[in-house]
């Protein structure tokens, strides 16, 4: 099985990459190289959605922390949604994400997002 | 990341490993564990121990014994021992964490049991990982 990777922009600022398949040695590079040019596009908010994703290794988490650093760096964010609970569980291992940061449903997701919209209509942020 | 033969080879491994953890009836999340391992493993000793080597084999070997899944890893290169490999330091904010070493720290975590011998020159890693979920409360046996 190899890694698809599908794109779409569902809010403005926000950009949402769903992988499907596997994320190991073999497919990271692919990831690598996407979430580069996903990246020079100056994000605010990068969504991973994993909800299709049947495995990763260390070789794909190190593209998750790698776009996390890069990020931060440029004071956007990267999160998490929906991943199966196996990779979730290498996940806590390694402290991959935060668990704040990690979204268990689209609904769970929409409700962050549309709190932050509003936090920057308000001029909170 | 990895050259064609990794690739090649880990596919091959994979593959390989497959019919045992079929016939041991190994639950889902165990079966991408073991795959896990495999990896992590193989990997590691392809593009560091045996990095430039003339004899890059990697000979893996599987038993079933009682309700643990042994599978050992025996290469010529470099001597190695995973298990001296320090843990990463989990607490730094993940922000200013270094990449790498992530591999071996999840094979740790993972493995049941982990036992590295250097023998006749060649590194010997056996990894042990017990068959039935961590948490059920009466352990299955497997009838084979």
């Amino acid at each position: 099985m190899t890694l698809t990777i599908s794109a779409h922009t569902p809010r403005a600022d926000t950009r949402q990459l769903a992988l499907h398949g596997r994320l190991d040695s073999t497919t990271a590079p692919m990831l690598d190289k996407r979430l580069d040019e996903e990246l020079g596009n100056r994000v605010q908010t990068l969504v991973i959605d994993l909800a299709e994703l049947g495995y990763i290794s260390s070789a794909g988490i190190q593209c998750l922390l790698k776009a996390r650093k890069l990020q931060a760096k440029a004071g956007g964010k990267l999160l998490v949604l929906n991943p199966q609970p196996q990779i979730n569980k290498v996940f806590e291992i390694i402290g991959v994400i935060p668990v704040k940061d990690v979204f268990a449903s689209v609904e769970e997701l929409d409700a962050y997002l549309d709190a932050i919209q509003q936090k920057v209509l308000d001029g909170d942020l | 990341m990895v050259s064609e033969p990794i690739a090649t080879a880990l596919a091959q491994a994979q593959e390989w490993l497959r019919p045992s953890l079929e016939s041991a009836q190994a639950p889902e999340s165990l079966d991408y564990e073991l795959n896990l391992i495999v990896e992590e493993i193989l990997v590691n000793i392809l593009t560091h121990g045996l990095a430039g080597a003339d004899n890059n084999t990697v000979e893996i070997r599987r038993r079933l014994e009682d309700n643990t899944l042994w599978l050992e890893f025996r290469d010529c290169g470099q001597p190695f021992d995973p298990l001296s490999v320090p843990a990463p330091d989990l607490d730094t904010d993940i922000e200013h964490r270094p990449l790498g070493g992530l591999g071996i720290h999840l094979v740790k975590q993972l493995a049941d049991e982990l036992h590295y011998v250097r023998q006749n020159n060649l590194n010997c890693l056996r990894i042990g990982k017990k068959l039935t979920e961590p948490d059920t409360t009466s352990p299955k046996t497997i009838n084979e």
